[in-house]
């Protein structure tokens, strides 16, 4: 079963329906028969498969978790609750190295990497055995020994690589004492298999989600349309934009031999785009869903195409898992409190184990390295970067995005553990409350200083951290030359990363490394030769009418994506409208997805690239 | 009092509220249905409702229903069957259709008519695991019927090893539909509305143009393959059913040249009709004794359109003044053309039929298919030949069979002045020189004139080269 479906769009109204009739008590255990209906739809042995991950995982938890001093949360009983997301016990547990680990410590640690060990070992032999087997055998043919292995046939259990990191970051979370250790199996194996986020993600945090189930959920209007106005922008976003990109981008990759360069540049901007619609549009489905069934997951991506940087692009791209390999990998080994060469190495490894994440082949590999080596060379060639803009009159700080806010735009995911407020309970908001202020005076203070900076707009969402796609936001005073000039920086840094970020797609969409290159000789030996017609563009595997409904769509994508940036919410903003009206928008959004999506019975309703990984 | 108030005003607001959320969802679902309805009558292809038109909304019942595959399609005009014996008919068939489909469409159809007689024709009942068939054949012969428990019921049966997306597709096809936004012009948005856009052959479709197959040899009659589970129970089926409504049952054997393997398959069908007591008008009877096959009925040579299966609008009218003659001799059906109430079968023919087939005539530019279609008895044709005419085997064959229909005449040339303005045309109906050049060989050679029998107005007037 797949959010795109017919089996999902009956089997959700079903749950949904009943999920809010049963007795509270027991709506966890609803969801939790609905998660396993729905995953056990793919294979009832992976169903069984995940039962005893999250056994494993309880089991784990309970061990390394012996003695937590993580208090446990009560959202009812402790108002003046201690414990806030960025938990103190934690960051002082972060600081201490194995000398100081008392023996129960230094015993937590050895179990938690026997089990995550666990954990990732059958993760690894699933995904990697025939990618490692090939490679052996390779090798020693190389190397001219006889001595081949064949691969066995091994099925990735779909979605696994998403319900594995949930469980052992809930693991590492219970070690670092963020979250004492769950003692409900249900809640707990409600949490690693709601069916909403089991397949691709988002990937959840343990102190995000756990205390959510811990709550009883009531049916509320307000939530349930914006929730289904999320999932429609969600299928839109699919069905609509992402599954009609697939037929050029297909056809452009499957024939590039026999086609001229600019189809292959064409086919990978347009698959910046598939990849984005596909797999945001399945995180917007599932947030949308979870928020319907008054669940928040984290939000997935945030505008990944409006970045400055190549690091920026990855704080706004699978903020799940980038969030995730910065936490539970990144910090670990150093982060960038180290030395120069070692902070080069930690991003490097960071990127490389993303790539190998993806899949099992060299060119996610190399997709993952050049995302790395991108960070690595922008921050060796900084002092040349902002020495040539010193020469444009620009501020030495102009690049850093914490201390000219005018370039870093939304910045409202960064902490991807917040929840947001309407599904916070009063502690929780006045928390969360005092923790925003606390930002917004530090990040005044630094815009204040600031040579080329903008004022919040009137349209900001309540907290003024929002600034402007192009470093310019509405307010009382005119606009100056220095508005312009950061606007049109930002324009370009846009651009740049952009292309970079694009290069890197056509190693993680092309079939392997080999094609990869041969793509790329292709685009710098045979461009293109004769004059250029519009009607060539219609010979990619997209007629006139649907090449254009493709362009139009990512138009209003950007739009959407654009007043996103400003800290606008659409669906808030039709949720407000007069009846008649946003009841007529609504459904000519849905005719709109209904008549112009790529479904029915010739679309393979099980292709979001995601689940592969 | 006061808390009386309050509580009496919140309940009011509470009332409120929920009565605005069922408007907004009424709202919302009213818009999309309305949208659905919209859309679906824009992008859907629409010839299988082009197709039930007339069935749904002819008042009388009919005397003959025809079910079977696209052999009986292209192969029994009802039209005709009406102009020469006053029989109401309506044409069922459906392209690729399976036993199964026909079983379901006879349902389906019932329910609207009761005919006097139902025909089955009894070609490849054998030939797959019954009830297989291509879906989107499936989409001719079902999209007509409006959404219901027996539709629900077919689309289970038909496709009961298929994926549950693809019976969605036969009950809603919007869902495969929906894709052909992008062939929606101002003509189809017209003829979307348009309510008087209807097949005009009572069902049926012509197919013009000459084929002349191999010889195949005749399977004896006691050659026969093996039943099929699948097939026997839907030929019991089909034949309860039409007996438990009331309705009479033949099967037909509409010709085609039938490899061996399908005339064992037929052995096997006529020996199962034996033992059901059920009728076969059989069209492929051996009278020639010679070991070929052969048909009682059509010429091989002039009748088919394809080499292997269909029979060409000739071959049509010979199978349907055939069967018109045998429903009137065997059934003893009552020749209707001046009964009153049946006018709007005169009607049809005059304004909808014949100008149908007018309309495919002038499109025709090959000369045998001319020929064949001078097969009508509502036209009459000239035909001058010069010498240089070297028309062969199959052409002579057509002129001769037509007697008094053509009327020929030899010409030394086909003057200048009369060819002036006309396209050109060889005899395979390939657009030719655009001048005739006196200078060379390319004279034209013939010229066939087809007028209205009737009111005497040249239909088609085409030149030919050699």
């Amino acid at each position: 079963m797949i959010f795109n479906s017919l089996e999902f769009l009956v089997f959700f109204p079903i749950v949904l329906l009943i999920y809010y009739i049963v007795p509270k008590q027991i709506q966890n255990f609803w969801l939790l028969l609905a998660s396993y209906c729905f995953y056990g739809s793919w294979g009832l042995k992976y169903a069984g498969l995940l039962f005893l991950i999250t056994l494993l995982t309880y089991i784990a938890g309970l061990v390394v978790g012996h003695r937590s001093r993580a208090v446990r949360i009560d959202p009812l009983a402790d108002r003046e609750i201690e414990a806030d997301f960025s938990s103190r016990v934690s960051k002082k547990h972060r600081n201490k190295t194995s000398k100081t680990l008392s023996k129960e410590d230094q015993r937590k640690r050895l179990y938690l990497a026997l089990f995550l060990c666990v954990l990732f070992g059958v993760l690894c032999f699933y995904k990697y055995t025939g990618f490692l087997l090939s490679n052996v055998s390779a090798l020693m043919m190389r190397l001219g020994v006889g001595f081949t292995v064949s691969a066995p046939s091994l099925m990735v259990p779909v979605g696994m690589s998403f319900f594995v990191f949930q469980a052992a970051g809930y693991l590492i979370d219970v070690y670092r004492e963020e979250m004492p250790p769950e003692s409900d199996l249900l809640r707990l194996a409600l949490f690693i298999s709601f069916f909403p986020s089991l397949l691709s993600g988002p990937i959840g945090r343990a102190p995000d989600l756990i205390p959510q189930y811990k709550r009883t959920r009531s049916f509320e209007w307000d939530r349930f349309c914006e929730g289904a106005l999320t999932m429609l922008w969600g299928y839109f976003m699919k069905l609509v934009i992402a599954d009609r990109a697939a037929i050029l981008v297909n056809f452009v990759y499957g024939n590039y031999h026999e086609l001229y360069g600019w189809t292959i540049v064409l086919a990978t901007v347009i698959y910046a785009v598939e990849i984005y619609c596909d797999f945001c549009g399945y995180s917007t489905i599932a947030t949308g869903a979870a928020k319907i069934l008054g669940i928040k997951l984290m939000e997935n991506f945030d505008c990944p195409y409006f970045s400055v940087s190549v690091q920026d692009f990855w704080r706004r791209w699978h903020i799940s898992l980038s969030s995730w390999f910065r936490d539970y990998l990144y910090f670990p080994l150093g982060g960038s409190r180290c030395n120069f060469i070692r902070r080069y190495f930690n991003i490097l490894v960071v990127f490389i184990v993303s790539g190998l994440w993806h899949g099992s082949q060299w060119s996610y590999i190399v997709w993952g390295a050049l995302n790395g080596l991108y960070q690595i060379i922008g921050n060796i060639l900084m002092p040349v970067r902002t020495l040539i803009l010193g020469i444009f009159g620009f501020d030495k700080d102009v690049l850093n995005l914490k201390k000219n806010p005018a370039m870093a735009g939304s910045m409202k995911v960064y902490d991807s553990q917040a929840p947001a407020a309407d599904f916070l309970t009063p502690w929780e908001n006045s928390i969360m409350k005092k923790k925003l202020d606390e930002e917004n005076l530090s990040r005044r203070l630094f815009y204040e200083s600031a040579v080329v900076s903008s004022e919040p707009g009137e349209g900001d969402d309540n907290d003024g951290r929002r600034t402007g796609l192009f470093g310019m936001s509405k307010s009382e005073r005119e606009y100056d030359l220095s508005d312009l000039k950061m606007g049109i920086l930002k324009l370009v840094r846009i651009m740049i990363t952009f292309a970079l970020i694009d290069f890197s797609w056509l190693f993680f969409r092309a079939a392997g490394l080999r094609d990869a290159v041969l793509m790329i000789k292709r685009v710098l030996g045979d461009f293109y030769q004769g004059a250029f017609s519009l009607t060539d563009l219609y010979n990619l595997g997209l007629d006139m009418k649907n090449f254009w409904l493709l362009i139009i769509c990512c138009i209003i994508l950007m739009m959407s994506d654009y007043v996103k940036y400003h800290g606008g919410n659409l669906s808030r903003w039709i949720l407000k409208r007069p009846m008649v009206i946003r009841e007529f928008i609504i459904a000519a959004a849905i005719l709109f997805v209904l008549i112009f999506g790529i479904w029915g019975n010739s679309y393979d309703a099980s292709s979001f690239i995601y689940f592969q990984y | 009092m006061m808390p009386q108030v309050l509580f009496i005003s919140s309940i009011d607001g509470f009332c409120m509220r929920i009565w605005k959320r069922i408007v907004s969802l009424v709202l919302v679902a009213g818009f999309v249905a309305g949208g659905i309805f919209l859309g679906d009558k824009l992008t859907t292809r629409g010839v299988s409702q082009q197709k039930y038109v007339k069935f749904f909304s002819e008042k009388q019942d009919y005397d003959v229903l025809f079910y079977g595959s696209s052999h009986v399609l292209s192969g029994i005009q009802p039209m005709e069957l009406w102009k020469g014996y006053g029989i109401t008919s309506y044409n069922l068939a459906g392209h690729a259709a399976s036993l199964g489909m026909s079983y379901w469409v006879l349902r389906e159809s019932l329910q609207y008519h009761k005919p006097k007689l139902v025909a089955l024709d009894i070609y490849d009942m054998y030939a797959f695991d019954q009830p297989y068939m291509d879906i989107s054949f499936m989409h001719y012969s079902l999209d007509a019927y409006p959404l219901s428990k027996l539709k629900y019921e077919a689309v289970q049966d038909l496709l009961r090893n298929d994926t549950t997306a693809a019976r969605m597709e036969l009950l809603f096809p919007f869902s495969v539909y929906h894709s052909r936004w992008n062939e929606v012009t101002s003509d189809s948005i017209r003829q979307s509305f348009d309510k008087n856009l209807f097949n005009p052959y009572c069902g049926s479709e012509a197919r013009y143009g000459v084929a002349v197959p191999n010889s195949i040899d005749r399977v004896p009659a006691e050659d026969m393959t093996e039943g099929s589970e699948g097939a026997d129970d839907y030929i019991k089926r089909f034949v309860e059913t039409c007996r438990s409504e009331g309705v009479d049952i033949c099967f037909i054997r509409v010709p085609y040249p039938a490899s061996t393997d399908n005339q064992r398959a037929e052995n096997r069908v006529l020996k199962l009709a034996e033992e059901l007591k059920v009728q076969i008008i059989d069209m492929m009877y051996d009278v020639e004794n010679d070991g070929k096959l052969s048909s009682i009925v059509v010429d091989w040579d002039t009748d088919l359109v394809d080499p292997n299966a269909h029979l060409n609008a000739l071959g049509a009218y010979k199978v349907t003044r055939f069967l018109g003659e045998w429903f009137t001799r065997v059934y003893g059906f009552e020749n209707k053309l001046t009964n009153p109430a049946y006018e709007s079968w005169n009607e049809d023919y005059k304004n909808v039929y014949l100008p149908a087939l007018t309309v495919d005539l002038k499109l025709q530019s090959d000369f045998k298919t001319c020929l064949m279609l001078a097969a009508y008895p509502e036209f009459e044709t000239e035909l001058s030949l010069t010498g240089l005419y070297k028309g062969d085997d199959v052409c002579d064959k057509l002129i001769k069979s037509h007697n008094d229909l053509i009327t020929t005449k030899k010409v030394t040339s086909i003057g200048e002045d009369e060819i002036d303005k006309r396209a050109y045309f060889d005899l395979d109906g390939e657009t030719a020189v655009t001048d005739p050049d006196p200078e060379t060989l390319a004279q034209p050679v013939a010229r066939m004139v087809v007028k209205n029998r009737e009111t005497g107005e040249v239909l088609v007037d085409r030149t030919f080269f050699q």
